[in-house]
């Protein structure tokens, strides 16, 4: 496998681990957040959105729900480390435990 | 009564508060939030405005300043801490109250006069004001839309927390009197152990002569009776 290759192209966990050891001491983790609100919790803004896309015709649309996305950038190359870094700061800053749920994603920056 | 009233970055109606203090014929202070004494107030004021710029989540980053530690520890040595509409915001987000404030369900900045409901005189913030008054208190705001999960408004209800609700001229709790969609029309909150107000409308913006409303002034003499 070619060093260049892009994450998203990675199918293999064979890929994936040359992948890491080859990015292993130059690279960076980069955390992909997403935090949204409880399916309980109403989104006004989600639908606003659904209703403009009745009115752009997409009538089939039945529910929009609008989220955060955030990324973060680690200048570590330990991704059990970030990860921990990275529950703590969701649940003491990103998401508001009442009302938003998050999950993540932690990758290696190319 | 000694008046702390605290400025973050992006406050913008605490020198309404501390007029209104001073003007009544209190011992008020502006406190810059990077500072860590409140110097020994007997009530504490979070005002109203968009700290940090409402980034995040209105009230998330606030959380964060050197002062709102004082302020954590002084409302649990039961210290009085009354926190308008911005300061509603910081107070839920910093766990002194429950529950959080969600956009408004219009999308709307909504900046209107409004009638609350007193809703129980027990409580510091509305001692002596007979429940089932209503009041012209105005608000200024796009994240008031009270929420909490159904636990929660069980102990709100049942322990007497909800100290505000938005109501018709008359004092009916009805859906087109509730401007921003919270939950059972709550306006304003205390904490368990009552110390702590959480309002979106704005007394200090009612409880001067030069403005169309004085109702304000219900919720300041409460707490002077209080004080005293």
């Amino acid at each position: 496998m070619k060093e260049n290759k892009s994450i998203d192209e990675i199918s293999s966990l064979k890929d994936y681990a040359y992948y890491i050891i080859m990015s292993i001491g130059k690279a960076m983790l980069k955390a992909k957040i997403f935090v949204q609100l409880k399916a309980s919790v109403l989104d006004p803004q989600g639908k606003a959105v659904t209703n403009s896309l009745h009115n752009l015709g997409y009538n089939d649309v039945s529910e929009t729900r609008i989220s955060k996305y955030i990324e973060i950038t680690f200048s570590s190359d330990n991704p059990q480390e970030v990860g921990t870094k990275v529950e703590q700061i969701c649940s003491n800053l990103l998401a508001n435990p009442n009302t938003e749920s998050y999950h993540y994603k932690i990758e290696v920056m190319e | 009564m000694r008046v702390s009233v605290v400025t973050f970055p992006g406050s913008n109606c605490d020198r309404d508060a501390y007029g209104v203090f001073k003007s009544r014929g209190h011992e008020a202070q502006l406190i810059w939030h990077k500072d860590s004494d409140l110097q020994k107030p007997d009530l504490v004021i979070l005002p109203g405005g968009f700290s940090y710029g409402d980034y995040l989540r209105c009230g998330a980053l606030a959380r964060f300043s050197p002062i709102v530690k004082e302020v954590i520890a002084f409302a649990k040595r039961g210290g009085l801490v009354m926190g308008i509409c911005n300061g509603f915001q910081i107070l839920t987000e910093c766990g002194l109250l429950p529950g959080t404030l969600l956009m408004n369900k219009s999308l709307a900045f909504i900046c209107q006069h409004q009638f609350v409901r007193v809703e129980t005189a027990n409580s510091p913030f509305t001692k002596g004001i007979a429940p089932g008054t209503v009041l012209d208190i105005p608000i200024a705001h796009k994240e008031g839309n009270y929420f909490i999960d159904d636990k929660g408004l069980k102990t709100l209800m049942d322990k007497d927390l909800v100290l505000f609700r938005y109501c018709t001229a008359e004092g009916e709790i009805t859906d087109t009197s509730n401007p921003n969609g919270s939950l059972q029309n709550i306006a304003g909150i205390c904490s368990f152990e009552r110390n702590v107000l959480g309002m979106m409308p704005h007394p200090e913006r009612s409880a001067t002569d030069t403005v169309p409303s004085q109702d304000g002034r219900l919720i300041f003499e409460a707490l002077e009776s209080f004080v005293r």
